[in-house]
């Protein structure tokens, strides 16, 4: 008797539903380590977190949407930007060692927000103008992390390599290791704030036009390097001897560079 | 298997890394052809000669990038080798090159101390450290150029890194550096060969070079970075450009405020 409902109970879930048109995309990745995950043109909020597995998963969180118009039954929805092969107005593309996703609706359903789970082993590159807005979020990726916007950039257990630039948002990173390629991170009017595990061995380079740069790492001048100032209020120096490069560019805004 | 197929598997067919078929395959060319012959005798010699050195040991960061990068090559390859046949040449040669491009720079810099510490310095062994160390800047080179090529753009800045570690580069060098801060499609790899630039803007050309580029820069940040370090070289030639920059509707407001003080400058 009791099965006999729970059965019912599931038949009814899974008749109900395959009604509702899909909220969720998802793809299997071979190899993440070797491949790149490029998103385009998604807006707002973005929040991707890598996980031990290899299917990227894209899920609609709010889509303030009204349902599909009556007028529509039988037509499907066309956008400019591409074709809508995902069912969740995302064009996938898949082309050698990149997955790319573009985001169709951005401008013009701009209510619709996705959240993401990738591959933590996957490399990500997001580069939006700003006309999008993007705030980017990641977090527990292991792989290159390449994110070019106008607004924030938020990272947390990361390992590296990073390349991020903002034009007017804060970028925080919290690394919990560090990949030996080169670390590069600009910025605008956003502050930076970065948080290394205490021991990274790195060799340090910050600039810093207008805003403060702030630590409680041992700097120490290079003297090698002493020769040429280049402008502005630059620093470089070797901490715990020197290792992975880790630039910092800020116009405005301060740097932070914290032990973890 | 012609010569250049063989070629490039060399390294590895000296190192016994390859498998018994392609080992045979090797072994046949190499009976009727001289030439290759000559290339593995090359190469056994070069192998010797580095055992045999006294090794001065590199900065753990240095090894460990490349073992990191060098690694990360012979993986890829590993995947290749099993699928066809024809793309293995170009992406063997490649890593032939680059295996014996990093044991040299590795190494060269370490026995050229080691050995004249040994033998003193005099006219001579200046001119042979010189010559070592145009060998070291030649293998950079090649090193450098072969990361500017990456998907990956933090590899990229690993290659203008590089250039930025050369003593001396050459005009090919400076050339690929220009071409990536004008062209490159990442914010920060064309902002690190700004910096590295910047350390040769003695040179003439270099600066001539970097006031062209006033012009093609749109993004802010790069614009700042390149007026602020023209405008402290009291480069005149900068004037106009940045005048330009100024006048330009769609320059952002910070990097209005900076132009502005600055031209008061030059």
């Amino acid at each position: 008797m009791n099965t006999k409902i729970i059965s019912m109970g599931a038949l009814l879930f899974l008749v109900n539903g395959s009604r509702l048109p899909a909220q969720e995309y998802h793809t299997t990745v071979q190899d993440p380590k070797a491949t790149t995950l490029i998103l385009e043109n998604f807006g707002d909020e973005l929040p991707i977190e890598g996980y031990a597995g290899n299917d990227i998963l894209v899920t609609v969180v709010s889509n303030s949407l009204k349902e599909t118009p009556e007028r529509a039954k039988g037509l499907k929805a066309v956008y400019p930007a591409g074709t809508d092969n995902t069912g969740i107005a995302i064009e996938a593309i898949k082309d050698g060692n990149t997955v790319k996703l573009v985001c169709l609706n951005a401008f013009f359903k701009h209510d619709m927000k996705y959240k993401l789970k990738v591959p933590e082993n996957i490399a990500l590159r997001i580069h939006t103008g700003c006309e999008y807005h993007t705030m980017v979020e990641i977090e527990d990726i292991k792989n290159e992390i390449d994110v070019e916007v106008c607004k924030s950039i938020k990272l947390k257990n990361v390992s590296g390599p990073l390349v991020l630039s903002s034009i007017n948002g804060e970028i925080s990173v919290v690394f919990t290791e560090l990949s030996s390629k080169p670390i590069s991170i600009a910025d605008i009017n956003g502050e930076v704030d970065v948080t290394l595990p205490s021991k990274s061995a790195i060799n340090l380079e910050m600039e810093n036009f207008h805003g403060g740069m702030y630590t409680d790492f041992d700097v120490v001048k290079d003297k090698k390097d002493d020769m040429k100032q280049v402008g502005g209020n630059k620093l470089m120096s070797k901490i715990n001897g020197g290792g992975t490069d880790l630039k910092i560019t800020n116009i405005n805004g301060n740097i932070y560079l914290r032990k973890g | 298997m012609n010569c250049e197929e063989v070629q490039a598997l060399l390294p590895d067919y000296y190192d016994d890394e390859l498998s018994p078929i392609t080992r045979y395959g090797i072994q046949k060319h190499l009976k009727g052809c001289a030439a290759c012959s000559k290339e593995l005798e090359e190469i056994s010699l070069l192998f010797v000669k580095m055992a045999a050195s006294p090794i001065e040991i590199p900065p753990e960061s240095v090894k460990e990038g490349f073992y990191q990068m060098l690694e990360a090559e012979m993986k890829k390859e590993e995947k290749k080798r099993a699928s066809w046949m024809g793309k293995i040449l170009s992406i063997r040669g490649f890593s032939a090159w680059l295996r014996i491009a990093a044991i040299l720079v590795i190494f060269i810099g370490g026995f050229a101390l080691g050995y004249f510490l040994r033998k003193g310095w005099d006219q001579h062994s200046r001119q042979e450290y010189s010559e070592l160390k145009k060998q070291v800047n030649d293998v950079q080179e090649v090193i450098m150029f072969k990361l500017l090529e990456q998907e990956s753009a933090s590899e990229r800045i690993w290659g203008v890194n590089y250039a930025n570690d050369m003593s001396n580069p050459d005009q090919r060098v400076i050339s690929a550096m220009l071409k990536t801060l004008n062209q490159d499609k990442n914010v920060n790899v064309r902002l690190a060969s700004l910096y590295a630039l910047s350390k040769f803007s003695d040179r003439p050309e270099v600066t001539d070079s970097l006031v062209g580029s006033l012009s093609k820069q749109t993004e802010p940040v790069i614009q700042i970075v390149l007026i602020n370090m023209l405008a402290d070289k009291k480069e005149a030639k900068a004037k106009k450009p940045i005048e330009d920059i100024l006048s330009d509707q769609k320059t952002m407001k910070e990097v209005k405020d900076i132009a502005a003080k600055k031209l008061k400058s030059l």
